[in-house]
């Protein structure tokens, strides 16, 4: 067979074609009516949400969910812009609900949602709360035995306390509010926060600290003792503790911060997301949840049956609310870019 | 391409003045390589290209992206850290690699065999298996520092710092420069050191002046390879090093993931990939006339 260069050309040409129209077709799953899409952090968490939320929905409504993950922002923002939204529910901080709202997350249908279950001051126009967690000042009681830590300034004393830190992956989830507390910032006064205070206050700990990268790891280090003290989210303290790690929460100053539930912008299955949502906000599937993942429930009242370990974890009991500072997500939504970039050029520096 | 090369050198690629029948050859290897090219068109090039396109026109169109690293007061520090350390990463392997690739061109067969498995045992495994084997190894309390300690050294944890992240990288690299090396001292004619002998050159100086220079075109590009390589590698870093040692991989990442800045992470990316073109560009440059001269001598 002998080819010329022409019909070579135009076949390469037409393979291309094909090539491009099945690259095109990848990655556009067939979403089906009564399908919704949850995603989540991954396993085990998002397995958590599936028997506390998916399974009495589907039970309920009849209407199936999809689960995938892990929610990837940057996902989010290429499926938006692509127009293949393949996601209906997404789980993601309240400082990204704000941040994004409008933009590559839609705005939530109150009539179908009740925004009276949730505490004053966090329900956006895109997200209401899906759980709350906190940051929690653990130490190694064993180390520490003599002359335990007592409040959220030792975790910043190096002289007074030497040893290992950890801190959390994500910057927006406490560690610049806890450096302010430490550093006497009133609770009430803390946003906007003062950021050259706060990092000048995280200075003299940065080389005894290990930055996490994943909260797996942080939960990792706990439990192999890698570190002596942290500011740790509750849901991994209690894993940790559950390991075995020998640690103690301090009850000085607890930063809450919670996790919102959104829907992308041109979601498939939009008015289904919002039942969805709807169901998730009542007080049985988020009691369960909180037991589940040992978390917090929405609202107060809401009263889980945690076991002893997640009681230890816990500072919504009476005697250690007092140490309890709730986040501003609307501040972070304004400013998480920003913060970002200091704390990045800060580390790297 | 050059047409330059005299007729002496088979091996260059066939780059010889095409008759009819090399016309013809050519028509139908185009179809040879028509899969790979349609799949690197498609999953390659046109992601690159809207990268790149992305980092001039996001937010604003413009060079804005690529003044702002000259100034966030981070990524240059980071390209340089990262430079250093994929060029001492490249060195590493290099030294050690290179008596390794040689004594495999001295043994039988079978002792050659054994040599490369050794070579390749490391590359079939995982390579998370294989990072995650260096995170036990030098963590804190792991064998790393119990061994250091034991020798004086006390405390030193590798793990999170820049020289870890060097150890294991140097580790993970070592086929990606045994084995050019070995396949381009294998075509090293071995009479030539006796030739040199029999005019008088002791062994050291026959190694230095003829063999030494034969084996630069497998030392550029098992150095050129691992020093790329090393630039963009990101699952070492990101699991090894730590947020205060970053390497630029991790930066990207972090601009992607975190900060959905596609525009700066390109422009980070644009750097990375001007680097590799220049290095290319230069092994290029440096290694053609020497291959030549080792083709040459191959193939007498």
């Amino acid at each position: 067979m002998r080819l010329r260069t022409g019909t070579t050309t135009k076949a390469m040409a037409a393979g291309l074609a094909v090539t491009a129209v099945a690259a095109c077709t990848i990655g556009n799953p067939a979403s089906t009516r009564d399908t919704l899409t949850f995603v989540s952090t991954g396993s085990p968490f998002q397995d958590y949400q599936k028997k506390a939320w998916q399974q009495p929905f589907t039970a309920r409504t009849g209407l199936k969910v999809r689960n995938d993950g892990p929610v990837d922002e940057a996902r989010l923002r290429t499926m938006v812009e692509a127009r293949k939204v393949s996601w209906d529910v997404v789980d993601t901080s309240a400082a990204a609900a704000e941040q994004y709202c409008g933009k590559y997350v839609e705005r939530l249908d109150f009539s179908v949602i009740d925004q009276s279950v949730f505490p004053k001051g966090t329900v956006g126009r895109c997200g209401v709360p899906a759980y709350f967690y906190s940051l929690v000042f653990m130490y190694d009681k064993e180390k520490y035995a003599k002359d335990p830590p007592t409040t959220i300034a030792d975790f910043f004393d190096v002289k007074k306390y030497p040893g290992r830190r950890i801190v959390p992956p994500e910057i927006a989830v406490g560690l610049l509010e806890a450096a302010l507390l430490a550093d006497g910032v009133p609770k009430e006064g803390l946003y906007p926060l003062d950021l050259d205070r706060a990092f000048r206050r995280l200075e003299p700990i940065k080389r005894v600290t290990t930055f996490a990268k994943t909260y797996g790891q942080m939960q990792q280090m706990l439990v192999d003792r890698q570190v002596d003290m942290g500011l740790v989210l509750s849901a991994r303290a209690y894993q940790a503790l559950k390991a075995g790690a020998p640690f103690q929460p301090v009850w000085d100053r607890t930063i809450v911060n919670w996790d919102d539930l959104v829907v992308p912008k041109d979601a498939p299955n939009k008015e289904k997301a919002m039942r969805f949502i709807a169901f998730a906000s009542q007080a049985e599937p988020s009691a369960r949840l909180a037991e589940l993942a040992s978390v917090q429930p929405i609202n107060e009242g809401i009263e889980p049956r945690y076991d002893r370990i997640q009681q230890t974890v816990n500072p919504f009991t009476p005697a250690r609310r007092h140490s309890i500072v709730r986040a501003d997500a609307a501040w972070w939504g304004r400013n998480f870019d920003q913060v970002t970039k200091r704390y990045t050029a800060w580390l790297a520096g | 391409m050059t047409t330059t090369t005299t007729t002496t050198v088979p091996a260059a690629g066939g780059r010889g003045t095409p008759g009819r029948r090399g016309v013809r050859l050519r028509a139908r290897a185009a179809w040879l390589v028509l899969p790979a090219t349609a799949l690197l068109l498609v999953f390659f090039f046109y992601p690159i290209a809207t990268i790149v396109w992305r980092s001039f026109t996001e937010p604003r169109t413009g060079l804005g992206n690529y003044t702002a690293l000259l100034h966030d007061g981070v990524s240059v520090k980071v390209l340089v850290r990262t430079l250093v350390t994929a060029l001492i990463v490249a060195a590493s392997t290099l030294v050690i690699a290179y008596p390794y690739a040689y004594a495999m061109t001295r043994v039988g067969a079978r002792a050659r065999g054994v040599l490369t498995m050794i070579v390749l045992l490391p590359f079939w495994t995982s390579l998370m298996a294989r990072n995650f084997a260096w995170y036990m190894l030098e963590q804190r309390g792991g064998p790393i520092e119990r061994l250091l300690g034991a020798v004086g050294f006390d405390g030193v944890v590798l793990l999170g710092t820049v020289p870890g992240v060097t150890l294991a990288m140097v580790q993970v690299m070592l086929p990606f420069m045994v084995l050019p090396l070995y396949s381009g001292m294998e075509g090293i004619d071995r009479r030539l050191l006796d030739a040199a002998g029999s005019l008088g050159a002791p062994r050291w100086r026959a190694f230095a002046r003829v063999y030494l220079p034969l084996s630069v075109p497998g030392v550029l590009s098992g150095f050129s390879l691992v020093f790329i390589m090393t630039l963009g590698f990101y699952i070492t870093p990101a699991l090894l090093g730590s947020p205060q040692q970053s390497l630029v991989s991790q930066v990207i990442g972090e601009r992607v993931n975190r900060l959905l800045d596609f525009g700066g992470a390109g422009a980070l990316g644009g750097v990375l990939l001007a680097v590799t073109l220049v290095v290319l560009f230069a092994v290029s440059r440096v290694a053609r006339p020497a291959r030549a001269l080792g083709g040459a001598v191959g193939h007498e």
